[in-house]
Protein backbone atom coordinates (compact mmCIF):
# COMPACT_ATOMS: atom_id res chain seq x y z
CA UNK A 1 0.00 0.00 0.00
CA UNK A 2 1.29 3.45 -0.89
CA UNK A 3 1.60 5.77 2.09
CA UNK A 4 1.24 9.23 0.62
CA UNK A 5 2.76 12.09 2.58
CA UNK A 6 0.63 12.83 5.63
CA UNK A 7 -1.32 9.59 5.40
CA UNK A 8 -1.25 6.19 7.05
CA UNK A 9 -3.38 3.04 6.93
CA UNK A 10 -5.84 1.61 9.46
CA UNK A 11 -7.98 -1.53 9.35
CA UNK A 12 -11.35 -1.91 11.05
CA UNK A 13 -13.55 -4.99 11.40
CA UNK A 14 -17.16 -5.53 12.31
CA UNK A 15 -19.65 -8.41 12.67
CA UNK A 16 -23.18 -7.61 11.53
CA UNK A 17 -25.49 -8.50 14.42
CA UNK A 18 -28.83 -7.96 12.69
CA UNK A 19 -29.85 -7.78 9.06
CA UNK A 20 -30.99 -4.62 7.31
CA UNK A 21 -29.92 -2.36 10.18
CA UNK A 22 -27.55 0.62 10.04
CA UNK A 23 -24.08 -0.09 11.40
CA UNK A 24 -20.94 1.99 11.63
CA UNK A 25 -17.82 0.15 10.56
CA UNK A 26 -15.61 3.14 11.40
CA UNK A 27 -15.91 6.88 11.96
CA UNK A 28 -13.53 9.12 10.08
CA UNK A 29 -11.25 11.27 12.26
CA UNK A 30 -12.89 14.51 11.12
CA UNK A 31 -12.78 16.53 14.41
CA UNK A 32 -9.99 19.02 15.15
CA UNK A 33 -7.07 18.79 15.53
CA UNK A 34 -6.95 15.78 13.18
CA UNK A 35 -9.32 16.77 10.33
CA UNK A 36 -8.77 13.75 8.13
CA UNK A 37 -10.87 11.52 5.91
CA UNK A 38 -10.69 7.81 5.11
CA UNK A 39 -10.10 6.39 1.64
CA UNK A 40 -11.11 2.77 1.10
CA UNK A 41 -8.25 0.53 -0.01
CA UNK A 42 -9.29 -3.07 0.64
CA UNK A 43 -12.46 -4.86 1.64
CA UNK A 44 -13.11 -8.34 2.97
CA UNK A 45 -16.65 -9.66 3.51
CA UNK A 46 -17.28 -13.12 4.96
CA UNK A 47 -20.66 -14.82 5.08
CA UNK A 48 -20.72 -17.20 8.04
CA UNK A 49 -24.43 -17.89 7.92
CA UNK A 50 -24.94 -21.68 7.55
CA UNK A 51 -27.54 -21.48 4.84
CA UNK A 52 -27.75 -21.42 1.11
CA UNK A 53 -28.68 -17.73 1.10
CA UNK A 54 -26.54 -15.14 -0.58
CA UNK A 55 -26.88 -11.47 0.14
CA UNK A 56 -25.34 -8.07 -0.19
CA UNK A 57 -23.91 -5.25 1.86
CA UNK A 58 -24.49 -1.62 1.04
CA UNK A 59 -22.03 1.09 2.01
CA UNK A 60 -22.35 4.85 2.26
CA UNK A 61 -20.55 7.82 3.85
CA UNK A 62 -22.04 8.92 7.16
CA UNK A 63 -21.09 9.41 10.79
CA UNK A 64 -24.07 7.81 12.48
CA UNK A 65 -23.17 9.39 15.84
CA UNK A 66 -22.82 13.00 14.73
CA UNK A 67 -24.60 15.03 12.08
CA UNK A 68 -21.83 17.63 11.69
CA UNK A 69 -19.84 16.02 8.86
CA UNK A 70 -21.52 15.81 5.45
CA UNK A 71 -23.31 12.65 4.39
CA UNK A 72 -23.02 10.98 1.00
CA UNK A 73 -25.42 8.22 0.11
CA UNK A 74 -27.81 6.22 2.27
CA UNK A 75 -29.03 2.67 2.76
CA UNK A 76 -31.31 3.13 -0.21
CA UNK A 77 -28.75 4.97 -2.31
CA UNK A 78 -25.46 3.28 -1.55
CA UNK A 79 -22.16 4.43 -3.01
CA UNK A 80 -20.87 0.86 -2.98
CA UNK A 81 -22.72 -2.46 -3.02
CA UNK A 82 -20.94 -5.76 -2.55
CA UNK A 83 -22.52 -9.10 -3.30
CA UNK A 84 -22.05 -11.87 -0.76
CA UNK A 85 -22.11 -15.50 -1.86
CA UNK A 86 -24.04 -18.14 0.05
CA UNK A 87 -22.15 -19.42 3.06
CA UNK A 88 -23.17 -23.04 2.90
CA UNK A 89 -22.94 -24.57 -0.54
CA UNK A 90 -21.25 -27.80 -1.57
CA UNK A 91 -19.91 -28.43 1.92
CA UNK A 92 -18.38 -24.95 2.23
CA UNK A 93 -19.34 -23.41 5.59
CA UNK A 94 -18.25 -19.86 4.90
CA UNK A 95 -17.42 -17.75 1.86
CA UNK A 96 -15.24 -14.70 1.69
CA UNK A 97 -15.35 -11.92 -0.87
CA UNK A 98 -12.01 -10.09 -1.13
CA UNK A 99 -11.63 -6.81 -2.97
CA UNK A 100 -7.94 -6.11 -3.22
CA UNK A 101 -6.12 -2.82 -3.46
CA UNK A 102 -5.93 -2.95 -7.24
CA UNK A 103 -9.65 -3.66 -7.57
CA UNK A 104 -11.13 -1.51 -4.83
CA UNK A 105 -12.83 1.77 -5.74
CA UNK A 106 -10.99 4.51 -3.82
CA UNK A 107 -14.11 5.91 -2.22
CA UNK A 108 -13.60 8.72 0.29
CA UNK A 109 -15.44 8.77 3.60
CA UNK A 110 -15.67 12.19 5.23
CA UNK A 111 -17.96 11.16 8.08
CA UNK A 112 -17.37 7.44 8.26
CA UNK A 113 -18.28 4.14 6.68
CA UNK A 114 -21.91 3.26 7.39
CA UNK A 115 -23.36 0.01 6.15
CA UNK A 116 -26.20 -2.48 6.09
CA UNK A 117 -26.16 -6.19 5.34
CA UNK A 118 -29.02 -8.35 4.23
CA UNK A 119 -27.46 -11.25 6.17
CA UNK A 120 -26.76 -11.52 9.87
CA UNK A 121 -23.30 -12.67 11.05
CA UNK A 122 -21.55 -11.16 8.05
CA UNK A 123 -18.00 -10.16 8.97
CA UNK A 124 -16.68 -7.04 7.28
CA UNK A 125 -13.08 -5.89 7.40
CA UNK A 126 -11.88 -2.79 5.59
CA UNK A 127 -8.48 -1.15 5.21
CA UNK A 128 -8.39 2.60 4.75
CA UNK A 129 -5.78 5.18 3.97
CA UNK A 130 -6.29 7.96 6.53
CA UNK A 131 -5.43 11.10 4.64
CA UNK B 1 33.79 18.36 14.82
CA UNK B 2 36.41 18.76 17.53
CA UNK B 3 37.21 22.37 18.31
CA UNK B 4 33.82 23.61 17.10
CA UNK B 5 32.54 26.54 19.15
CA UNK B 6 28.90 26.35 20.15
CA UNK B 7 26.80 29.14 21.59
CA UNK B 8 23.95 27.55 23.52
CA UNK B 9 20.93 29.71 24.12
CA UNK B 10 18.84 28.55 27.05
CA UNK B 11 15.86 30.81 27.44
CA UNK B 12 17.35 34.30 27.50
CA UNK B 13 20.71 33.16 28.83
CA UNK B 14 23.57 31.88 26.72
CA UNK B 15 26.95 30.29 27.27
CA UNK B 16 29.80 29.40 24.97
CA UNK B 17 31.14 25.88 24.69
CA UNK B 18 33.49 23.98 22.45
CA UNK B 19 33.77 20.36 21.46
CA UNK B 20 37.08 19.42 23.16
CA UNK B 21 39.90 18.38 20.87
CA UNK B 22 40.33 15.14 22.82
CA UNK B 23 36.66 14.21 22.29
CA UNK B 24 34.54 13.49 19.26
CA UNK B 25 30.81 13.53 18.52
CA UNK B 26 29.13 10.18 19.05
CA UNK B 27 26.12 8.52 17.53
CA UNK B 28 23.01 8.35 19.71
CA UNK B 29 21.52 5.06 18.50
CA UNK B 30 17.75 4.85 18.10
CA UNK B 31 15.85 4.76 21.37
CA UNK B 32 12.17 3.89 21.53
CA UNK B 33 10.28 6.12 23.95
CA UNK B 34 6.74 5.26 25.07
CA UNK B 35 4.61 8.32 25.78
CA UNK B 36 1.74 6.60 27.60
CA UNK B 37 1.59 6.20 31.35
CA UNK B 38 2.05 3.00 33.33
CA UNK B 39 -0.16 -0.06 32.81
CA UNK B 40 -3.02 -0.24 32.01
CA UNK B 41 -1.93 2.38 29.58
CA UNK B 42 -4.41 3.57 27.01
CA UNK B 43 -5.17 6.78 25.19
CA UNK B 44 -8.83 7.75 24.92
CA UNK B 45 -10.42 7.99 21.48
CA UNK B 46 -10.56 11.22 19.52
CA UNK B 47 -13.58 13.14 20.72
CA UNK B 48 -16.09 15.02 18.57
CA UNK B 49 -17.19 17.21 21.50
CA UNK B 50 -15.20 19.32 23.94
CA UNK B 51 -11.45 19.20 24.34
CA UNK B 52 -9.32 16.21 23.50
CA UNK B 53 -7.92 13.88 26.15
CA UNK B 54 -4.16 14.10 25.97
CA UNK B 55 -1.37 12.38 27.80
CA UNK B 56 2.11 13.73 28.22
CA UNK B 57 5.51 12.29 28.97
CA UNK B 58 8.67 13.98 30.20
CA UNK B 59 11.32 12.33 28.07
CA UNK B 60 14.16 11.86 30.55
CA UNK B 61 15.26 9.04 28.23
CA UNK B 62 16.70 11.77 26.02
CA UNK B 63 18.87 13.42 28.69
CA UNK B 64 22.57 13.25 27.85
CA UNK B 65 25.80 13.12 29.82
CA UNK B 66 27.11 16.32 31.39
CA UNK B 67 28.57 18.39 29.85
CA UNK B 68 27.12 17.61 26.47
CA UNK B 69 24.64 18.48 23.79
CA UNK B 70 22.21 15.96 22.30
CA UNK B 71 20.74 16.39 18.85
CA UNK B 72 17.65 14.24 18.26
CA UNK B 73 15.30 13.58 15.37
CA UNK B 74 11.90 11.97 15.85
CA UNK B 75 10.05 9.29 13.91
CA UNK B 76 6.62 8.05 14.94
CA UNK B 77 6.36 4.28 15.33
CA UNK B 78 2.63 4.05 15.98
CA UNK B 79 -0.01 5.06 13.49
CA UNK B 80 -2.85 7.34 14.51
CA UNK B 81 -1.06 9.27 17.26
CA UNK B 82 -0.54 13.02 17.13
CA UNK B 83 2.64 14.21 18.88
CA UNK B 84 3.43 17.73 20.08
CA UNK B 85 6.86 18.57 21.51
CA UNK B 86 7.31 21.13 24.26
CA UNK B 87 10.54 22.34 25.80
CA UNK B 88 9.87 23.29 28.54
CA UNK B 89 6.35 22.06 29.18
CA UNK B 90 4.72 25.42 28.42
CA UNK B 91 6.63 26.25 25.24
CA UNK B 92 5.90 24.49 21.99
CA UNK B 93 8.80 23.71 19.71
CA UNK B 94 9.20 24.45 16.02
CA UNK B 95 8.50 28.20 16.19
CA UNK B 96 4.71 28.13 15.89
CA UNK B 97 2.53 29.54 18.65
CA UNK B 98 0.18 26.57 18.67
CA UNK B 99 2.91 24.01 18.20
CA UNK B 100 3.29 21.88 15.09
CA UNK B 101 1.98 18.40 15.70
CA UNK B 102 3.41 15.51 13.73
CA UNK B 103 2.46 11.88 13.27
CA UNK B 104 3.35 8.66 11.45
CA UNK B 105 2.24 10.03 8.08
CA UNK B 106 4.47 13.09 8.33
CA UNK B 107 7.62 11.38 9.61
CA UNK B 108 7.89 7.77 8.45
CA UNK B 109 7.99 8.57 4.76
CA UNK B 110 10.82 11.08 5.28
CA UNK B 111 12.67 8.48 7.35
CA UNK B 112 12.27 5.80 4.67
CA UNK B 113 13.50 8.17 2.00
CA UNK B 114 16.43 9.27 4.17
CA UNK B 115 15.26 12.88 4.21
CA UNK B 116 16.57 13.37 7.75
CA UNK B 117 16.44 17.15 7.56
CA UNK B 118 12.65 17.07 7.24
CA UNK B 119 12.17 15.18 10.50
CA UNK B 120 11.30 17.08 13.70
CA UNK B 121 14.55 17.95 15.49
CA UNK B 122 15.39 19.15 18.97
CA UNK B 123 18.54 19.78 21.01
CA UNK B 124 18.96 18.92 24.68
CA UNK B 125 21.66 20.24 27.01
CA UNK B 126 22.81 17.77 29.68
CA UNK B 127 19.71 16.90 31.74
CA UNK B 128 18.62 20.51 31.97
CA UNK B 129 16.24 20.77 29.02
CA UNK B 130 14.20 17.58 29.03
CA UNK B 131 11.50 17.74 26.35
CA UNK B 132 7.85 17.00 27.10
CA UNK B 133 5.76 15.24 24.44
CA UNK B 134 1.96 15.46 24.45
CA UNK B 135 0.00 12.82 22.54
CA UNK B 136 -3.54 12.78 21.17
CA UNK B 137 -5.40 9.81 19.69
CA UNK B 138 -6.28 10.41 16.02
CA UNK B 139 -8.75 7.53 15.98
CA UNK B 140 -12.45 7.93 16.83
CA UNK B 141 -13.09 4.19 16.95
CA UNK B 142 -10.68 2.67 19.43
CA UNK B 143 -8.32 3.54 22.23
CA UNK B 144 -4.59 3.27 21.60
CA UNK B 145 -2.25 1.25 23.77
CA UNK B 146 1.02 2.55 22.36
CA UNK B 147 2.31 5.98 21.45
CA UNK B 148 5.98 5.53 20.69
CA UNK B 149 8.64 7.67 19.12
CA UNK B 150 12.00 6.50 17.79
CA UNK B 151 14.57 9.14 18.69
CA UNK B 152 18.07 9.11 17.25
CA UNK B 153 20.86 11.55 16.60
CA UNK B 154 24.27 12.69 17.84
CA UNK B 155 25.91 13.53 21.13
CA UNK B 156 28.45 16.34 21.23
CA UNK B 157 30.68 16.38 24.33
CA UNK B 158 31.27 19.96 25.45
CA UNK B 159 33.72 22.05 27.46
CA UNK B 160 32.47 25.36 28.77
CA UNK B 161 34.53 28.35 27.73
CA UNK B 162 35.32 31.05 30.28
CA UNK B 163 34.24 34.16 28.46
CA UNK B 164 34.57 37.84 29.19
CA UNK B 165 34.17 41.12 27.37
CA UNK B 166 37.44 42.49 26.06
CA UNK B 167 37.44 46.11 27.29
CA UNK B 168 39.42 47.34 24.28
CA UNK B 169 37.21 45.92 21.57
CA UNK B 170 33.97 45.17 23.44
CA UNK B 171 34.01 41.71 21.87
CA UNK B 172 33.50 38.41 23.63
CA UNK B 173 36.78 36.61 24.25
CA UNK B 174 37.79 33.39 25.98
CA UNK B 175 40.94 32.06 27.56
CA UNK B 176 42.61 29.27 25.63
CA UNK B 177 44.63 26.46 27.23
CA UNK B 178 47.72 28.66 27.33
CA UNK B 179 45.84 31.46 29.11
CA UNK B 180 45.71 33.75 26.09
CA UNK B 181 42.55 35.73 25.32
CA UNK B 182 41.06 34.82 21.96
CA UNK B 183 38.08 36.06 20.02
CA UNK B 184 35.27 33.61 19.48
CA UNK B 185 34.75 33.20 15.79
CA UNK B 186 32.19 31.22 13.83
CA UNK B 187 30.19 29.86 16.74
CA UNK B 188 27.20 27.70 15.95
CA UNK B 189 24.13 28.84 17.88
CA UNK B 190 21.83 26.16 19.27
CA UNK B 191 18.65 26.87 21.21
CA UNK B 192 17.48 24.57 23.97
CA UNK B 193 14.55 24.89 26.33
CA UNK B 194 14.90 25.27 30.09
CA UNK B 195 14.04 22.65 32.70
CA UNK B 196 10.36 22.33 33.55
Amino acid sequence: MIDELGSYSETYSFIVLSANTNFQLARSPWPAPVNKKMVLQKLSVTNTLPSSLGGQIVIWDQDLSNSTPPTRGSAGGAILTVGVQAGSVSGVTATTMLISETQCPEESFIGGLAMQSTLVNTTVSATFRIT
Amino acid sequence: MSGQKVRIQKGQVYKYFEVPRFEAPKLLPPVEVEMLQSFPKSLAVLSDTGSQTQQQHECTELDVQTPGLGQYRFVSVDKGILYEVFQPQSTSKFAAIQGIPFHYGTTMQFYRNQLWSLLPEIFVLNDESTPVVKVTNMDMNRVKYHARLICFGYFYPLRELETQIDPKTNRIVYKDDAGNLRFIQAALTVEVGVKN
